[in-house]
């Protein structure tokens, strides 16, 4: 078996150093693990595994799809499953029976949740689902506004007086526009926590805060911190990895296929990664591979492969590739490729695209420490 | 936030559709162009993103006489779904032993002499051969041709030289790698949309998604569209790229307002009543019908269409339709 033209080796062992920093970092709050977006191209079933050897109580899934398979892939009851986006029309018996918790934007999602509870509450097994309410407080995309959120509150309170639903947390998504910003929403925020409890809503976890104001401001790590990018090793702000202590979980690695010198007198290399692998197009001319430690530019990006600038340094083919990883062998981070490309670290890991066969890596000792 | 009821009947929550009798005439457009011309198909980076489990059946029954990949691995994938077809895979580590190309009826495109030897070690029952071109990749010299062919011939194996095996790409799927819009020729394949997933009415001045980079001018409504960076959409589209949405009678066109998000974005849909959810939204259609194109989503970003669909990702489900349906 020869070893594969292009992949993404993730380790295990960076993402339990990282679960381990960000939880001390955000402590008392919890540390809740998003793996959303296939865990931004990392892998959701094995990141959410690894993240709950590491002691996680609280995975964020984004979809019903993702928190059911989470819950197929063994994550128990004693993790709190969170899932939050629906389509209109969405089956919420299904999150019932997997115990998953919901997110809730709006007076129709808790009538559809509200009605499936209904009808499963003769079973015996039933348990009503626990409600993360949602409020508006700037982002503008879901959650309730100010306007609605006391009548959305009351509705909740009323199901759960039914024996439909319980209240268990409030929370919120901020826009991290500016500092100032983000201070008026928690103020928003606290506001409609108080709102809820004098309406009669058990809130148990308040939570607003994300990797980035997470991370840097212990006024709104509340009760949970939700963490997607810096669990990853990609800073979601003006920092390097090394500087606030993470390791880049991902390393995409491909192979030098050829070598050929132009009539100019350069040396070009051929990797096999290209846009179909997800490697943007528009790195070219301005992110570097490394080959033999050393950093070589990126000079075009085809389909299936890219083409780097080699002259002066030799080159053969069957080299090993480093798009980006933690530094170890010469490359540059995948928080360096988003901010020479305009975007963010999180947008490359995530495109990389399915055919990239993910390899995993380290996790054995995890594994072991917590069989002890 | 709307209090209007969710529709009865589910819906997805993001969606590729390929529109498979486009497929048929493209198809036709093609043979009717080269005058009759075998059809011989790169399929590779998934079909150029539309999906290899509907493409390629759909080709198989068009009568494509080969179908090309870069990697062996994709090459698996597609032989399980044309289990007759030529296959020709064009990329390969520098020690692949070729036991799984000749295990898969693969005929691999060679570019150097090593790699001859060992695809013809490997068990293979046919090659083709790369010609040097000065440019790109490197490939074989005209004497090195010579002598490959003759040894190829010598051992029963079929030979081509690329030159003769004339494979046509994304322009059959309606995109193409040049900054070029084909769709007068070949109209494209593949829709994107994704429902309304929330609405709500808002003042002027209130900024938008992350980052707050757009803000309203006026009493609006906002619609939430569950399509993100997660599904392979730029993170840079937003205030810069068209989605359409079915308002009333017409169909109406938005740039996208703020960022694109990992999983949605958000259109402002002006001082209109709130549209019901599950209201369709689509980023990347066919201009016939007022939707926006691939050529123009592209151009706003600075790159040509057949990046735009080869990466959009495996989260929206895809689905073949016939027409319009």
């Amino acid at each position: 078996m020869t070893r594969p033209l292009v992949e993404a080796v993730i380790d295990l062992d960076a993402l339990a150093h990282n679960i381990a920093h960000l939880k001390a970092t955000v402590a008392p709050a919890e540390l809740m693990v998003v793996v959303k977006a296939d865990a931004y191209g990392h892998g959701r079933v094995q990141t959410a595994t690894q993240a709950v050897r590491c002691g996680i109580r609280a995975i964020g899934a984004l979809d019903l799809d993702t928190a059911v398979e989470l819950r197929e892939a063994g994550i128990g009851p004693e993790v709190t499953v969170l899932s939050w986006l629906y389509p209109p029309g969405e089956d919420f018996g299904r999150a019932i029976r997997a115990r998953v918790d919901l997110g809730v934007s709006s007076l129709a999602e808790l009538a559809a949740i509200a009605d499936a509870a209904r009808a499963l509450r003769q079973r015996p097994a039933f348990l009503a689902p626990r409600l993360h309410l949602k409020l508006d407080t700037g982002l503008h995309r879901n959650g309730a506004t100010a306007e609605v959120w006391p009548a959305l509150v009351s509705a909740a309170v009323a199901a759960e007086r039914e024996g439909l639903v319980r209240t268990h947390a409030v929370w919120t998504h901020i826009a991290e526009a500016s500092e100032e910003e983000d201070t008026r929403a928690l103020e928003r925020f606290l506001d409609g926590v108080s709102v809820a409890r004098r309406l009669g809503a058990t809130v148990n976890v308040r939570h607003l805060a994300a990797s980035s104001a997470g991370f840097r401001r212990d006024d709104v790590r509340l009760d949970l911190v939700r963490m997607g990018g810096h669990c990853w090793g990609i800073p979601s702000f003006d920092t390097t990895p090394d500087e606030m202590g993470v390791i880049p979980v991902m390393t995409l690695r491909a192979q030098v296929l050829a070598v050929r010198q132009t009539a100019d007198g350069r040396t070009l290399g051929y990797v096999s990664a290209g846009y179909g692998d997800g490697v943007p197009r528009n790195v070219a001319g301005r992110t570097a591979v490394a080959v033999r430690r050393m950093q070589h530019p990126i000079v075009a990006v085809e389909r299936d492969h890219l083409v780097i600038d080699a002259t002066g340094s030799h080159l053969a083919a069957g080299d090993d590739a480093v798009l980006f990883g933690s530094g170890a062998e010469g490359e540059q981070t995948v928080r360096r490729w988003g901010e020479l490309s305009g975007t963010l670290g999180d947008e490359i890991t995530t495109r990389i695209a399915a055919r990239v066969p993910r390899r995993y890596v380290g996790g054995a000792q995890t594994q072991e420490a917590q069989t002890r | 936030m709307s209090a209007q009821p969710h529709p009865p009947a589910p819906v997805p929550f993001r969606e590729i559709t390929l529109d498979l009798e486009q497929l048929e005439a493209n198809v036709a457009r093609f043979r009717e162009l080269t005058e009759g011309a075998p059809l011989f198909v790169d399929v590779g980076a998934d079909a150029w993103g539309h999906g290899l489990d509907v493409v390629v059946p759909a080709l198989v029954r068009l009568g494509a006489q080969a179908l090309v990949t870069a990697r062996l691995d994709e090459a698996r994938r597609v032989r399980a779904l044309a289990p007759e077809t030529l296959l020709v895979t064009t990329q390969h580590a520098v020690d692949e032993d070729f036991r799984a190309a000749a295990e898969l009826g693969v005929a691999p495109l060679v570019r150097t002499a090593g790699e001859f030897a060992r695809a013809v070690g490997g068990g293979v029952t046919g090659v083709v051969l790369a010609e040097d071109t000065g440019d790109g990749l490197p490939g074989l010299a005209p004497d090195e041709l010579d002598a490959l062919t003759a040894e190829a011939e010598r051992r029963g194996i079929a030979v081509l030289v690329d030159s003769a095996f004339p494979v046509i790409g994304c322009e059959l799927l309606g995109v193409s790698e040049q900054d070029l819009d084909v769709s007068g020729q070949f109209p494209p394949v593949l829709s994107l949309w994704a429902p309304i997933a929330a609405t709500k009415r808002v003042g002027p001045d209130e900024g938008v998604s992350y980052g707050y980079t757009y803000r309203t001018t006026g009493e609006t409504t906002l619609a939430l569209v569950t399509l993100g960076y997660g599904d392979g959409l730029s993170r840079a589209a937003g205030n810069r790229v068209e989605a359409s949405v079915p308002l009333g009678d017409e169909t109406v066109r938005r740039t996208i307002a703020g960022r694109v998000a990992m999983d949605a974005f958000m259109l402002d849909l002006g001082d209109v009543p709130e549209p019901l959810l599950g209201t369709p939204v689509t980023v990347l259609g066919d201009a016939r019908r007022g939707e926006p194109a691939v050529f123009a989503h592209a151009r706003a970003l600075g790159t040509h269409s057949a990046e735009i669909t080869t990466r959009l990702s495996p989260r929206p489900r895809r689905r073949p339709t016939e027409g319009d349906a």
